[in-house]
């Protein structure tokens, strides 16, 4: 068993190789060694932490990816059509919660929800117009007239057909 | 709107890139659009990696393309917004020419075949664009053609699926393509009475109508004869791959001549052909009578290589050019041809690489200690490709023009 | 360890750096008192928090510049790379410093104890910056950069350059220890071999290949280590080799450098890499192989002399371990043989005198035989049967099988005293008492057949003496025949002993034959007191002559001759039948002695007796008439009847019946061989033998000709050579004298406007 403390000192118990899908926490317990001390997670709050032990424990037993998955010559491209059933709804959250599961995942090294998470907000962009998407994510449109004239032309190879 | 900074914002640039490279470019310049930090998130770096990333997510990896790979330095972005651009163009309109030599230099650019790479992204690309639009189908300006027609060649009518239907509607092609193909006024000293122009260069227009002639007497034959199975070129743009051809081509035959050949020859009866050579445009009409005959020949060859010393055959149309290119030197050839009618001949030739990277094929049958029928032909497709070889045949020093495809069937 | 806590997230790059350098240079210098899960995880979270600041919104200057110049992540990732080094380059310098007042074992010891704490902190460092060499430094090596590693690899750089070099650059001080302690290992001290591994191993490590960083590299161990090595190690054993030999023997260095080989592997295995295996054995095989091999090859022919088998054997592994190490050996070898050969038949055909008719095939047979089976097993005892020693052992046979003190200038002359050991194998009454035995004797001659060159030569011998045993009924054993006809056959192919076989088989159709013609006689005439065998054999396959004149049929016998000739040529009509007198031979009842004898004569000798049936006495005309025999042959049968005593010759050409002939035995053998007949085999079969090669040579050349259609005289010859070799070898003259008659016979012409070019004549 394993003792994780969170940014806001919040304890969460839970199984070694439950935890392990965390390659920092993996790597952690290799190097220093297993002992009854808790592991500070000063990057991840309790909410957050939640989710991903959520996730972790669903996805238990599966292999993680090896160093070379993400260069297979023969890899079809980034696919975003592939996020499974369960996957999917464990990531329908709100905008704030799936950027900090993102940034968790990142932190703590674990690629396959980190997929998931990108993936989620690459689906949010995919086929909207800017204005769409500024509406989306809260972005402020902060160019000159002249400037945004510019741009226009500039990406109109992108307009739709 | 409210003044709290989007949440999105808080992610690290390397994982916004990283979301980025799951979406199509449309959304990303979309995406680029909505902010100042998103347009330079997007065109305003340092480096050449997201373009490099999102570029190799769609096509294939232009460092490993024949005959030249380009090094790290190479237009990431500018190159792939060129074929958004191209692609936007077949669909919605504008510069035609540009669209057609993008969309050909994508097909140049697939990734040569080999047991390690299978796929080729730019062939999966250019075949879902070239399928779902019309693009081909149009009537092409002199331009245009230069770009359209070659890759018309290229797919050697692979677009309209085989079928005794499709035959019929290709009629109007298949009677331009003849009247064009056995116009002897088509072919003169100039042009080396090979698929030419006056300049050298490769007349693709003349070497679609060739493929055109050869595959629709095909498709015929194979429908009037449907329990024959007749050997059929591959074409398509996987066929046209680099190296897709059996064979090593990691020695001196970077051609890819060394083994099996077959061949396919067309040719009018004598009269036909010369009946109306004196004036006038020939006449299509000519070709819908009831009583035109076309021949297509099958032929197997047997091809080496043999040193330039062991050549014994003088060429009319000319011995290779003096300088060859350092990496693809001129290949001498040597071998036997056999139809299933004819006695055995003896075939000598050479294969050098043009100026246009496209090699050329020119050689001569020769029975019974005399030359009998001498060939021009261009590569279709990148070196060593499957699809193999077209061009025009004719009796030695006759000067006419009659169409033939050949493609290597096995290595040696 | 410091208390210091965590810096925030948008500290700067001072602060951070500090907090960060404070925990790197206790991993690096204090890991033994261990880290805990907090000072580790602050550490990862204060470098990750760092190369992630730079985000799309921030408020500090530097951010809004870091966005305007769009370095963003790059920027970070630099400030936290560059740290990393500097903290390397300074934390090196003091060790450096440290080694100066070190030497050899000492600084082994002291480096090797520092590159153990110095990677096992550096595999650390490494995962705690595991998010830079994920994002920034993958990022810059895609771009092509160079100089950027990931954090384990730029640790190694880092002490390569840094401490490494600096400490070689010293008169190469590092690899000199390494050296010296090899040397004391090589001089018979012992040394901690476990220090020298770990030490050579980090010179493997420390090679970078630039594409590939995983990739294992061995540049830096070849530079620093492994050439001045080799060099230390050739000028070792030069020394080493030389002054032993001055000392001592060349059987006494092979045993050293023996050792000393298999000391070097061992050393490879111990603690070199493995790549260092060949070239430091390719230098040492030089160095103590081949600088030596001249005075080996000079000692090979003692060795051999005195049988020091286990110094042959050494010298052997040695010398095939360099290239034409072992060519000189052969030589010597073949000669060596050769030389014994000759000496073994000279050393016979010295103690049977001069009369070269004399020498005995069995010794003959056997002096050869010891030859090669003593040095065939010094082939397969001492140079491990290889064939180019097999080969010698071969070419050396060949020579003095063929020609030697008793063969003098012939080459007939081996195969027809091997002939003759054959025959006499296969008789009756040999000394051999088992099967086996026998069988193993013709092994043996097999051996040696091998050899003989001129094989038809043999093969019309034996071919002569098998059909004398066959017709005499003279064999040892049906199945020793044709054990050797087929130990021939295998040797040699069917043609040689289809002859053989067919005689065989003629013997066994003759005896079918003679019991027929009983039978037939039996129903048809019972008044015939005459027993009668008959062999008839085919006039192509067996060597025999018929008689050269004319022979009367004694009137006893004339009846059961023409039955028989009838009986043949009813059975077999138009096939003639050709008495051979000269080889039959009868038994006579005696009737006008007391005693009765059983003389076993020849037909000649029965004819003459015969005549005495009428009369008491005859002169030598008159026998002469009565049977035909022409006079010389007449006069020697005479001599030994009468040498028998059963004639008395008292008076001159005339020849009585002796009336008072007694004898022990009652079964009398008069039918003994003349002398005459004996020399005459030979000289027959060799002009035989002459004859059949005439059409050989013609045969073969003509079947070249029909092939080729054309050919230059010179290759003609080499062809028609290499074609013939198997069965005996030609001689040039005789090829040029059969082209010739073939020229003759227009079976080939000469081409036009040429001198030496043949073509074939259809």
């Amino acid at each position: 068993m394993v003792l994780l403390v969170t940014s806001d000192n919040e304890q969460f118990t839970t199984e070694k190789d439950i935890v392990e899908r965390s390659v920092l926490i993996k790597n952690m317990l290799e190097d220093v060694g297993e002992s009854d001390q808790p592991i500070p997670l000063p990057n991840v709050s309790s909410s957050v932490l939640k989710k991903v032990l959520e996730y972790c424990e669903h996805h238990r037993g599966e292999p993680l990816p090896t160093a070379d998955s993400e260069q297979s010559q023969d890899e079809t491209r980034k696919r975003t059509t592939d996020i499974s059933e369960w996957d999917q709804k464990f990531i329908t959250v709100d905008q704030e919660m799936l950027f900090e599961i993102i940034l968790a995942a990142n932190y703590l090294d674990i690629k396959s929800l980190l997929d998931v998470g990108c993936k989620t907000v690459a689906n949010m962009i995919k086929g909207k117009t800017p204005e769409e998407i500024r509406k989306l994510f809260n972005i402020v449109n902060d160019f000159t007239p002249e400037e945004e004239a510019q741009i226009k032309k500039e990406n109109e190879w992108a307009e739709d057909r | 709107m409210d003044d709290t900074p989007p949440a999105l914002f808080m992610l690290p640039h390397e994982l916004l890139e990283f979301i980025l490279l799951f979406c199509h470019p449309r959304d990303i310049a979309h995406f680029a659009m909505t902010c100042r930090s998103a347009e330079t998130l997007v065109y305003g770096s340092v480096d050449l990696y997201f373009w490099r990333q999102l570029f190799l997510n769609y096509f294939d990896d232009p460092r490993l393309q024949l005959p030249h790979p380009v090094d790290g330095a190479f237009d990431w972005k500018g190159q792939l917004i060129r074929r958004m651009k191209a692609e936007r163009v077949v669909f919605t309109g504008g510069d035609r020419q540009s669209a057609l030599e993008t969309l050909l230099s994508i097909a140049g650019e697939a990734l040569p075949s080999s047991i390690v790479i299978q796929r080729s992204r730019n062939v999966d690309w250019l075949h879902h664009v070239l399928s779902t639009s019309a693009v081909l189908d149009a009537s092409f300006a002199p331009n245009e053609a230069r770009f359209g027609d070659r890759l018309k060649a290229y797919m050697g009518l692979s677009l309209t699926p085989d079928t005794e239907d499709n035959l019929e509607q290709l009629r109007t092609t298949r009677t331009h393509s003849r009247c064009a193909v056995y116009d002897l006024r088509n072919y003169h000293r100039g042009n080396r009475w090979g698929p030419y122009m006056t300049d050298g260069s490769i007349n693709w227009s003349r070497v679609e109508q060739l493929i055109n002639v050869v595959e629709t007497n095909l498709r015929e034959q194979q429908i009037e004869h449907p329990s024959i199975p007749f050997p059929r070129p591959p074409v398509g743009l996987q066929a046209i791959r680099p190296h897709s051809a059996p064979g090593d081509f990691s020695g001196a035959d970077w051609a890819g001549v060394e083994g099996t050949w077959r061949r396919y020859v067309c040719f009018m009866d004598y009269r036909d052909q010369f009946s109306d050579a004196v004036g006038g445009a020939r006449d299509p009409s000519f070709f819908d009578d009831i009583e035109f005959h076309e021949a297509t020949r099958l032929i197997e060859l047997q091809l080496h290589l043999i040193p330039r010393e062991k050549m014994r055959i003088k060429f009319p149309t000319g011995d290779p050019p003096a300088n060859p290119h350092k990496d693809y030197p001129t290949l001498y050839i040597s071998g036997t041809s056999r139809g299933a009618s004819t006695q055995e001949a003896m075939v000598q030739g050479f294969v050098y690489m043009g100026e246009d990277f496209v090699p050329r094929w020119r050689f001569t049958s020769i029975h019974d200690g005399h030359p009998q029928w001498s060939s021009e032909g261009v590569q279709i497709g990148g070196i060593g490709s499957a699809m193999g070889v077209s061009g025009t045949w004719s009796a030695f020093h006759h000067g006419e023009g009659k169409p033939y495809w050949l493609w290597k069937v096995a290595a040696l | 360890m410091a208390s210091s806590t965590m810096p925030s997230a948008s500290a700067d790059l001072q602060t951070t750096w500090a907090f960060l350098e404070d925990g790197v240079d206790h991993i690096m210098t204090k890991l033994q008192t261990g880290v805990s899960y907090s000072k580790y995880m602050s550490l990862y979270t204060v470098a990750y928090n760092y190369c992630t600041s730079s985000k799309m919104q921030g408020t500090s200057a530097d951010q809004v510049g870091a966005i305007a110049n769009r370095t963003g992540a790059n920027l970070m990732g630099a400030d936290l790379y560059n740290n990393l080094i500097r903290y390397f380059v300074t934390h090196l310098k003091s060790l450096r410093d440290q080694t100066d007042t070190f030497q050899d074992e000492a600084l082994l010891q002291y480096y090797a104890g520092e590159w153990e704490r110095y990677t096992t902190g550096a595999n650390y460092i490494n995962r705690l910056f595991t998010y830079l060499n994920r994002h920034w430094v993958k990022r810059e090596r895609d771009e092509g950069r160079k100089g950027v590693y990931p954090v384990y690899t730029l640790a190694l750089v880092q002490w390569k350059n840094n401490l490494f070099i600096p400490i070689q650059r010293k008169h190469t001080k590092l690899a000199s220890a390494i050296l010296r302690l090899i040397e004391l290992q090589r001089n018979g001290e012992t040394i901690d071999q476990g220090l020298v591994k770990k030490v050579v191993d980090s010179l493997v490590s420390l090679g970078l290949d630039e594409t590939d960083p995983n990739k294992a590299c061995l540049d830096v161990y070849k530079e620093h280590f492994e050439l001045p090595f080799i060099d230390a190690t050739e000028q070792y054993y030069k020394n080493e080799s030389e002054s032993f030999l001055a000392e001592n023997s060349v059987s006494d260095y092979l045993k050293k450098a023996e050792e000393r080989l298999r000391e070097e592997e061992d050393r490879v295995e111990r603690y070199l890499n493995t790549g260092t295996r060949k070239p430091l054995v390719s230098k040492c095989e030089h160095v103590l192989i081949r600088e030596h091999s001249k005075l080996m090859w000079e000692n090979f022919q003692t060795l051999l002399d005195f049988d020091k088998d286990e110094d042959l054997q050494r010298m052997y592994a040695l010398l095939s371990r360099i290239p034409e190490g072992l060519e000189p050996l052969r030589k010597k070898f073949e000669e060596h043989v050769k030389q014994a050969g000759l000496a073994a038949v000279a050393k016979l055909v010295g103690a049977a005198g001069e009369a070269d008719d004399s020498v005995d095939p069995k010794a003959y047979v056997d002096a050869l035989l010891d030859v090669h089976k003593k040095n065939s097993e010094t082939v397969t005892r001492s140079f491990r049967g290889e064939a180019g020693f097999v080969a010698s052992l071969d070419k050396a046979c060949r020579e003095f099988v063929n020609r030697n003190a008793a063969t003098g200038t012939s080459n007939s002359k081996s195969p027809e005293l091997l002939a003759k050991h054959a025959d006499l194998l296969l008789r009756k009454n040999n000394k051999m008492a088992e099967e086996d035995d026998l069988e193993a004797a013709l092994n043996r001659v097999m051996v040696l057949f091998k050899y003989i060159e001129d094989k038809d030569v043999f093969q019309q011998f034996y071919t002569t003496k098998l059909s004398k045993r066959l017709i005499h009924g003279v064999s040892a054993s049906d199945e020793s025949e044709a054990s050797m006809i087929s130990k021939l056959k295998e040797a040699c192919g069917f043609e040689y002993t289809n002859k053989l076989q067919r005689m065989f088989t003629d013997m066994s159709l003759s005896k079918d034959l003679t019991d027929q013609f009983k039978d037939r006689m039996a129903q048809n005439h019972d008044d015939m007191d005459i027993t009668f065998s008959v062999m008839v054999l085919g006039t192509n396959f067996w060597p025999l002559n018929p008689p050269a004149h004319e022979f009367v049929i004694p009137t006893e016998i004339l009846p059961t001759y023409d039955r028989f000739q009838k009986y043949y040529q009813m059975k077999h009509s138009g096939r003639k039948l050709t008495w051979l007198w000269n080889y039959s031979k009868n038994e006579l009842r005696t009737n006008y002695l007391n005693q009765k004898y059983i003389l076993m004569t020849s037909s000649y000798q029965m004819a003459v007796l015969l005549q005495y049936n009428r009369n008491d006495t005859l002169s030598l005309a008159e026998l002469e008439a009565a049977t035909s025999i022409p006079k010389d042959l007449l006069t020697q049968v005479l001599a030994l009847l009468v040498k028998a005593k059963i004639l008395i010759n008292e008076e001159a050409e005339q020849y009585d019946l002796n009336p008072s002939f007694k004898s022990k035995k009652i079964r009398v053998n008069l039918n003994l061989p003349i002398k005459a007949e004996v020399k005459a085999d030979t000289s027959d079969v060799l002009k035989t033998v002459d004859e059949d090669r005439k059409y050989v040579i013609q045969a073969t050349i003509v079947r070249v000709m029909k092939a080729r259609k054309t050919m230059k005289n010179q290759p003609l010859i080499q062809e028609v050579i290499s074609q013939i070799s198997q069965r005996f070898a030609p001689k040039i003259p005789d090829i040029k004298k059969a082209i010739d008659t073939l020229l003759e016979k227009e079976y080939i012409e000469r081409v036009d406007g040429t001198r030496d070019t043949f073509a074939y004549m259809a």
